[in-house]
């Protein structure tokens, strides 16, 4: 089981993604960074088949994106999104019930099944507390932890998270982080995150994929991958990496923005 | 040895062994799930509260009719005993009273559909066939209809929603921008529409000065007194069977209501959906509008109080806001005829009164 992307090219006016490649096996979580609009965010759309490919091709378990019908992506795929606004005084776990439309049959109303789903996602991502209350009215970070509960609730194989942690407060960033990570080993999960957090990433993600230039710049173990040279050349600014004293995971720290000549 | 091995193993059960404590936690997260019976309870009570509400209207007017008459004028006439009723009251009742009563009753119904569905295909709550000018592009449509096809007999309606429609596609693009609909954007071109089609409709009928034109001004004010002139039957159907279209898609609007992209991901099919709504609510508002003229804010202030309630599903708020909804304008056409009896008011005055405010509650609320 693996999602693969294979000489992925994409553009709008200008190209955007240029000849990506990337495989990401069940159970892996593969952490994606790099300066903005670099395309990270165009790749997760490329992946949810909201966007089709120029050339290249994405496949889950073989089988291309493009071929399968918007349902049963919807049924395969769950995915987190930086912020969400709900105008409406929708309830939270009338909210993690839509990560169930695609597995409900149209106008019936949910079943047992459907309940139970949004149970347990609720409780993994400790939102039941939340269950009553309406979206509005959430904190920010709670609204993410809703949204993962929403993507699990579909029972997907994928996860695929777009900043899933910017509004959130440090703790708050490293308890998502930690749960994203479980659920991913627990599950079996493919999770792909897109990301700003190089630190949390480092310390959480099986691999990261640093892109510069719509092309993976360098892919790997985090401690390989991150280093000041290869954080120069993507992000254009002089980094000091050392090593977390506990959890031995690079430690990356901005030292100066580098003066253009 | 197989079934041994799926007792054992936790995957079976467990989508992710190890993270929740073992065994079954019981009931359900949040407040009791919408279901059917839970539905049916819901309606069966407001259509109790919508049979009360005709009985005492029946019984209001210039001509008072105490209220056991009614009820037993109305129960002999379902029995098909007509020859029980004293005359003159069979007339008051069923011939004056009883068709206006049933328009207003399905106005009511179509407008706060048309409101609801409006709401959650635009993600905005302030959305309303008035506020976002559609009402007055099914009255223009429908003084062309007086103006070159008067003598086809659903001439008017069809106009109506032909104007609804074009009115909708125009708000709807001229509001659209990369990232979606924009809530500013689309009620201000709600209202510069609306304000162009009235001067639009202000000119025709001063320049057009016809006879048949000379009630028109009543009629734009929201008017029931013509109970429908003949097209009630067709009326009635038209807006059920809208209804009845526009229910088919409730789950699918329910994940409209959280955004475009989220539905289309989550598995609904967009476009159609979309269409639905365009057709449905601007049928809907066409009918209306072109036996009753416009009724503004009801679609509004429906829909609103039915969400109070603590229920946003639109599988719930579609059936409640048309009942609801029948009960709202019946009242509202009531005051309107008793409240300075003999003269009248329109009923668009009485609705406009209470849904105004809400209006600006809603906006401040959003803002």
């Amino acid at each position: 089981m693996a999602l693969e992307l294979q000489r992925v090219v994409f553009g709008y006016d200008q190209p955007v993604i240029k000849d990506l490649s990337l495989k990401v096996e069940a159970g892996q979580l593969v952490a994606i960074a790099g300066p903005n609009g670099v395309g990270k965010t165009t790749l997760l759309r490329l992946i949810r088949g909201l966007l089709r490919a120029q050339s290249g091709s994405i496949r889950l378990d073989g089988d291309g994106i493009g071929r399968l019908s918007r349902r049963a992506l919807a049924k395969q795929m769950g995915y987190v999104l930086q912020e969400h606004v709900v105008p409406f005084p929708l309830l939270a776990s009338e909210y993690v019930m839509h990560g169930r439309f695609a597995r409900g049959n149209g106008l019936a109303f949910e079943s047992a099944a459907d309940r139970k789903a949004v149970r347990r996602a609720m409780e993994l991502t400790r939102t039941a507390p939340l269950a009553g209350r309406p979206m509005p009215a959430l904190s920010g970070g709670e609204r993410q932890r809703v949204m993962l509960a929403r993507a699990l609730a579909g029972e997907p194989r994928v996860l695929l998270l777009d900043e899933p942690i910017a509004n959130m407060d440090i703790a708050f960033q490293a308890e998502m982080m930690q749960l994203v990570r479980d659920l991913t080993l627990a599950g079996g999960l493919i999770s792909v995150l897109i990301t700003h957090e190089l630190n949390l990433a480092s310390a959480f993600s099986d691999r990261l994929v640093l892109l510069r230039g719509g092309r993976v710049f360098a892919e790997g173990p985090p401690r390989e991958v991150i280093s000041p040279s290869n954080l120069e050349e993507v992000f254009g600014a002089r980094f000091v990496v050392d090593t977390n004293p506990e959890t031995h995971s690079p430690r990356i720290t901005i030292s100066t923005v580098k003066k253009e000549p | 040895m197989k079934a041994f091995i799926s007792a054992e193993d936790p995957k079976a059960t467990d989508p992710f062994p190890g993270l929740l404590p073992p065994g079954e936690a019981a009931g359900d997260v949040g407040p009791s799930p919408l279901t059917a019976a839970r539905l049916l309870l819901v309606c069966g009570l407001l259509l109790l509260a919508l049979g009360l509400t005709i009985a005492v209207s029946l019984a209001m007017g210039s001509v008072k009719i105490p209220l056991v008459t009614v009820i037993e004028a109305v129960g002999a006439r379902l029995a098909g005993h007509t020859e029980r009723i004293e005359p003159s009251i069979n007339a008051v009742l069923f011939s004056i009273r009883l068709p206006r009563i049933l328009l207003a009753v399905i106005a009511g119904s179509a407008l706060s559909v048309a409101g609801a569905l409006l709401q959650a295909m635009l993600r905005n709550p302030l959305a309303e066939p008035y506020v976002l000018g559609i009402s007055s592009g099914a009255a223009a449509g429908a003084l062309m209809a007086l103006i070159v096809a008067a003598s086809f007999p659903l001439a008017q309606p069809a106009f109506a929603f032909l104007g609804a429609l074009l009115t909708m596609l125009l708000v709807y693009s001229l509001s659209r921008q990369r990232e979606g609909v924009s809530n500013e954007r689309l009620i201000l071109a709600g209202v510069i529409l609306a304000s162009f089609l009235w001067s639009a409709i202000a000119a025709t009928i001063t320049v057009v000065a016809n006879q048949r034109l000379r009630h028109i001004t009543f009629w734009l004010m929201g008017n029931l007194s013509g109970g429908g002139d003949g097209l009630i039957g067709i009326i009635a159907l038209g807006t059920a069977l809208a209804i009845a279209v526009a229910y088919l898609s409730a789950r699918s609007l329910n994940l409209l209501m959280v955004g475009d992209e989220d539905a289309r991901v989550l598995g609904v099919a967009l476009e159609r959906v979309k269409l639905v709504v365009f057709v449905v609510s601007s049928l809907l508002t066409g009918m209306i509008v072109s036996v009753c003229g416009m009724i503004p804010y009801v679609g509004l202030v429906v829909p609103h109080m039915v969400r109070l309630h603590g229920r946003s599903d639109n599988r719930y708020v579609i059936p409640v806001s048309a009942i609801f909804g029948g009960i709202f304008v019946l009242v509202a056409d009531t005051l309107a005829r008793t409240l300075l009896a003999p003269r009248e008011l329109p009923v668009g005055a009485i609705t406009a009164l209470v849904g105004a405010p809400v209006f600006v509650y809603l906006l401040r609320r959003s803002g």
